[in-house]
């Protein structure tokens, strides 16, 4: 089967005034119809970039060395800007954090979505515009009086329900969210994950998924990646993540996570995070890790295929029998 | 909770705080929103209390009267025993050092053009009798209190020097640099990496137990303030629907909402598989009494004819009070 949105093999650098800098360092993962992949890892570990890259919307200081991300068979690094720029919202439209306050504060919100079909289909009449936008308020729990309210007028969890609202307005196929419930309260949090889930079913969308809170990745995603100082360095499928973590971050990762068990002591990760204007020789995370050998120190390491599903770039998984 | 208010660190009794928003001159209706309805809290001293709701529940109204940025419409609060309306000018800024308060976001609470060892040694000068030197020493032992270890190399860092943790804990020295009495902290890990909330609970807990002060933690997190709290308020459209020992509301909660806030929580890694209790509505109903209890319209529990009136607190266990007509 092919995949809806595959990355391969992406490297992307930053110019910074320290020097270049890996964000993102030769990560590959593949994305199916209906499915949803989360990338979870620390502030820096490269998830976002690697958003931005497929939505064509790096910074100027950022630039892609390698890899390719083939969508619908088309490798979109090699899209011209038109092209990109016909993608975006049509087929591969974005959620962002902050996206909530990006609306147009003096224009009724529903106004706004209208707009955006208008501007990707403008065969589309308005009156059919209009309707299609009242279907989506419904579907992600918006009452249609609303439509004619005012950004101000919304609260926190209605603006980002009506971004969901925008981002699906023109069918895509893929929607890439960033952050999605990040700031918002856990009521408001376990109701737009909620709204994630079921239009995803419905819609038959792949979704990418993208957050610092492993939590939130295990509500919605099928599969799930981690990431850690611009390197993928485990994905499966969430219960194989869950349950069977391999990388010791993405044990660590999950033991700082609190729960309601009392039982169970939340350990944070120790160290400090990845200085990726100073990366380790051997395997990043080797001055972090609870069990390092001195192999690890020395010898990049290489993946190592758990299941069909599950792999992970690690030594110990290697030594362990594999 | 055994109440001796006399002793208890923070006490607000019959608070009320009214916002109106909307100007008299051009809507014939001002709306009032209460913020905080009547609301009556001791909270002991040397605990850490966790105040718990969803966003505009009141939580961060009732720590903002703690510290008096705001001032009751109605009723008092009280800390360590003194009337905070009572205080002014040179009074309430001597007793204020007493009071602390860490805030959300440590990128907008610091000021970038400050140095850690200025933002950290800053309240010190309100103290004229220190040294320069006793002044260093003192912000060089509360920068290594908070974590920031060797503390002479984070001295001349700037803000955007450092990671969101250490801001925040750059922020937590700035508090605790004064030896406060009560430190309200306003969800202080909202804005940071799930994995370094953890590390900002434990240090919280190890300023605690070592310098005996009272916090007030305010999150929507029941897992955290499980986590960190002795005793849980769960606040809801300004009225405490449940309060009492931390262990017994996470354990055995009563009150419907905390029970929606408990579901609300991401499923992994707790001890319940599934959602519990589904006591929260999708769509709120819409036939509202006046005066009911507030959580009438997205209660799945709610009925009429018994909720059309508002409970009042009543005990649910040792300690342990909740607000509901159903318990």
């Amino acid at each position: 089967m092919q995949s809806l949105l595959e990355v391969k093999d992406l490297t992307v650098s930053y110019t910074t005034p320290a020097g270049k800098i890996l964000a993102v360092d030769r990560v590959s993962f593949q994305l199916e119809a209906g499915r949803s992949l989360g990338l979870v890892g620390e502030s820096g570990s490269g998830k976002s970039t690697i958003g931005t890259a497929i939505l064509g919307l790096l910074a100027d200081n950022a630039r892609v060395e390698t890899g390719a991300i083939v969508f619908e068979g088309h490798n979109l690094l090699e899209a011209d800007q038109e092209t990109l720029r016909r993608l975006r919202w049509k087929k591969i439209s974005m959620i962002f954090q902050a996206a909530m306050n990006a609306l147009n504060p003096i224009m009724p919100v529903g106004d706004q979505i209208v707009e955006a079909i208008r501007v990707h289909e403008p065969e589309v009449p308005l009156t059919a515009a209009r309707q299609r936008v009242a279907d989506l308020f419904r579907q992600v729990g918006i009452p249609a009086r609303r439509l004619r309210d005012y950004p101000h007028q919304y609260s926190g969890g209605m603006r980002q329900r009506a971004i969901i609202a925008m981002a699906l307005a023109c069918n895509p196929r893929v929607i890439i969210a960033d952050e999605p419930t990040t700031a918002l309260d856990v009521i408001v949090q376990d109701r737009i994950l909620k709204t994630i889930i079921r239009l995803q079913d419905r819609f038959d969308i792949g979704i990418l998924l993208i957050s610092h809170d492993i939590s939130v990745t295990a509500e919605v995603c099928h599969q799930i990646g981690v990431m850690y100082a611009g390197q993928l360095v485990e994905i499966g499928t969430k219960e194989e993540i869950l349950t069977t973590p391999a990388h010791p971050y993405t044990r660590a990762l999950l033991e700082a996570h609190i729960t309601l068990s009392n039982d169970r002591q939340p350990a944070p990760v120790p160290g400090p995070a990845a200085d990726l204007h100073r990366l380790p020789e051997g395997c990043r995370f080797h001055g972090r890790c609870r069990r390092p050998d001195a192999n690890c120190r020395r010898q990049t390491p290489s993946w190592h295929s758990l299941s069909a599903t599950h792999k992970v770039l690690c030594r110990e998984a290697e030594s362990n029998g594999n | 909770m055994e109440t001796d208010s006399r002793k208890d660190a923070i006490v607000l009794a019959g608070v009320t705080r009214l916002y109106r928003s909307g100007s008299r001159l051009l809507t014939a209706r001002q709306k009032t929103i209460r913020a905080l309805d009547e609301v009556d809290l001791n909270i002991p001293p040397g605990c850490i209390f966790g105040l718990v709701g969803e966003s505009g529940s009141g939580k961060t109204t009732a720590a903002r009267l703690m510290v008096r940025l705001e001032k009751p419409d109605s009723g008092t609060v009280s800390v360590l025993g003194r009337d905070m309306a009572g205080l002014h000018g040179k009074h309430l800024r001597r007793f204020r050092r007493k009071i602390q308060m860490i805030f959300q976001d440590p990128y907008q609470s610091l000021n970038p053009y400050q140095s850690v060892i200025s933002i950290v040694s800053e309240p010190l000068s309100l103290r004229r009798q220190m040294t320069k030197d006793q002044r260093l020493d003192k912000v060089l032992e509360t920068l290594a209190l908070v974590g920031l270890d060797p503390p002479s190399t984070y001295l001349h860092r700037y803000p955007h020097q450092l990671s969101g943790g250490q801001r925040q804990r750059v922020a937590i020295a700035r508090a605790m640099v004064l030896d406060p009495q009560v430190l309200i902290a306003d969800e202080p890990t909202s804005m940071l990496d799930a994995s370094i909330a953890v590390q900002i609970y434990r240090l919280m807990l190890k300023i605690q137990h070592r310098s005996k002060v009272t916090m007030v933690f305010i999150t929507h997190n029941l897992a955290a303030a499980n986590y960190l709290c002795d005793h849980i308020a769960v606040i809801y459209r300004g009225r405490i629907l449940e309060i009492g020992p931390s262990g017994s509301v996470i354990n055995s909660p009563c009150h419907p909402y905390t029970q929606a806030l408990l579901d609300a929580l991401p499923r992994f890694g707790h001890i319940w598989k599934e959602r519990r209790f589904d006591t929260m509505l999708d769509e709120p109903r819409s036939d509202i009494p006046q005066n009911g209890c507030v959580f009438y319209s997205r209660c799945s529990k709610a009925e009429y004819s018994t909720c059309r009136r508002q409970p009042v607190l009543k005990s649910a266990g040792r300690d342990h009070k909740a607000a509901c007509f159903l318990i």
